[in-house]
């Protein structure tokens, strides 16, 4: 699934199709869903890809739209924290008027390569949510217990890790 | 005994006889109905059996045609396309002209209407969605004025669909049209030796031979079942990739900040690339068309290799 604003980068939305990438639309979702296919999703979508380093492995604000998906199609929801990415490219600023400039969230600065660093993935139980008629206070209820889970398999990640590469 | 099966045939109006579609749908059905023939840009000659006029459906003159024959069928196809004329000789012709062309065909008892749009009425857009169906919203218009019409023509199409059942509407939105005589921007585009590409963007996108598409509207008006239709293969390709197969050398064009590709497509004035579509040569519409398919058992007879190779040829 990609985030919707890749596919307005240059370059990155082609090279991310052609990876078999398609874009973290609903309407996408529920038919892959339909057709019994899994999703990887990353419910913090651009507040989590345009982080800096100094704010790394602390989870951003969550969205509710894989949760009513995944209640919809009563589909299982499989935590996964991912430790070791926040090292391959740290950000250390935003430059938002450029950013602003060029009609795209972020303009990172970053170090001109990728780190070798190690990730480590932690995989918890998967988590089921009933479907039916529910209040918006109740599904962010949900996505906050998605959210805590995923935070604990990071910390998890973390404590376990030997060294960053 | 000739002329007496000549007047058991259905009069039918076909709009934008001049076009290279409309051609191959009147060869499809000459021999079934008797056609009646209007462009607004020429008089085509089609032969003795078809009367053919050059006419505005605007003009006072042109409810004459329906006083004139028994006209039980309509179709649409007189659409002026996006890269026509300007904004607001489109806006006359397409909506109004539509218009007038609706009510005069309520007036005189049409039971069967048909009418061509297109498939940049979705929008391109970034959010869209891999496939998209016939209930998904019609964000053309706000990307951009100049494709109002094509929105405006569809929503009167619907209003005419539903309000006026005994019109037994059918519209199609087919997606790109290619292959030999189409004149659009796209065709143009895959026909000459040098594109223009947006740097680092190559949307999806399904062409449709023409005499596939002419096929489906034959269908479509055969078999009658109103209301609204995707009409597209089930292959796509992207954009680049169908401009190196047909032949043609690739032109990048700075894709960021957005105002650049806009400013530069303004000033090169290409026909094929104007500013107002840039964002279908950015992002996909990728059509479903499974509900046309199962309704009229359509099925594209040209694949996409064929299409390139006709333009490829051209160029050799």
């Amino acid at each position: 699934m990609i985030e919707r604003f890749f596919p307005t980068v240059p370059y990155l939305g082609n090279f991310l199709n052609e990876l078999g990438g398609v874009l973290g639309d609903p309407v996408n979702c529920a038919k892959i869903l339909a057709r019994g296919e899994v999703i990887i999703v990353f419910p913090e979508g651009i507040r989590g890809s345009g982080k800096l380093f100094r704010d790394r492995y602390k989870l951003k604000r969550f969205g509710n739209g894989f949760m009513h998906l995944a209640m919809q199609h009563n589909a299982a929801i499989v935590p996964v924290g991912v430790v070791g990415c926040e090292e391959t490219i740290p950000a250390f600023a935003n430059i938002k008027p450029l950013a602003k400039l060029l009609g795209v969230p972020y303009v990172p600065v970053t170090l001109p390569v990728i780190f070798p660093a190690k990730v480590h993935l932690n995989f918890g139980e998967p988590l089921y949510f009933p479907g039916g008629e529910v209040s918006e206070e109740e599904v962010t209820k949900r996505v906050e217990k998605v959210k805590e889970a995923i935070s604990l398999l990071i910390d998890k990640g973390l404590s376990e890790r030997k060294g960053i590469f | 005994m000739e002329a007496k099966t000549a007047k058991a045939k259905k009069d039918i109006l076909i709009t934008g006889a001049a076009g290279a579609l409309a051609q191959q749908v009147i060869t499809r059905l000459r021999n079934r109905y008797r056609i009646i023939a209007v462009d607004f840009r020429e008089q085509v000659y089609l032969g003795d059996d078809i009367p053919s006029y050059r006419i505005d459906m605007n003009k006072r003159g042109f409810e004459d045609i329906f006083r004139r024959y028994n006209i039980k069928g309509v179709i649409h196809l007189g659409r002026m396309i996006a890269s026509e004329e300007n904004r607001m000789r489109r806006y006359n012709s397409n909506v109004l002209g539509s218009e007038r062309l609706f009510t005069i065909a309520r007036k005189y008892g049409v039971e069967q209407t048909l009418v061509l749009s297109t498939y940049h009425v979705y929008g391109a857009n970034a959010y869209n969605p891999a496939l998209i169906d016939e209930s998904a919203p019609l964000k053309a218009a706000e990307l951009t004025m100049d494709l109002v019409d094509s929105v405006e023509l569809e929503n009167l199409s619907q209003i005419y669909l539903w309000k006026y059942p005994e019109l037994k509407m059918t519209i199609l939105r087919p997606c790109n049209i290619v292959g030999p005589g189409v004149k659009n921007a796209i065709s143009t585009l895959l026909s000459a030796h040098n594109a223009p590409v947006l740097a680092g963007f190559s949307p999806m996108m399904q062409f449709l031979h023409i005499d596939d598409m002419a096929d489906a509207i034959v269908l479509a008006f055969s078999r009658n079942q109103p209301g609204v239709y995707n009409v597209a293969t089930e292959d796509w390709v992207a954009y680049q990739t169908a401009l190196t197969a047909c032949g043609c050398r690739r032109i990048p064009i700075p894709s960021v900040p957005p105002v650049l590709p806009r400013t530069l497509a303004s000033l090169l004035d290409i026909r094929g690339f104007p500013p107002y579509l840039l964002n279908y040569f950015k992002y996909p519409v990728i059509l479903d068309g499974s509900a046309f398919n199962k309704a009229f058992g359509f099925k594209p007879r040209y694949t996409l290799k064929e299409i390139f190779r006709y333009y490829k040829a051209m160029k050799s």
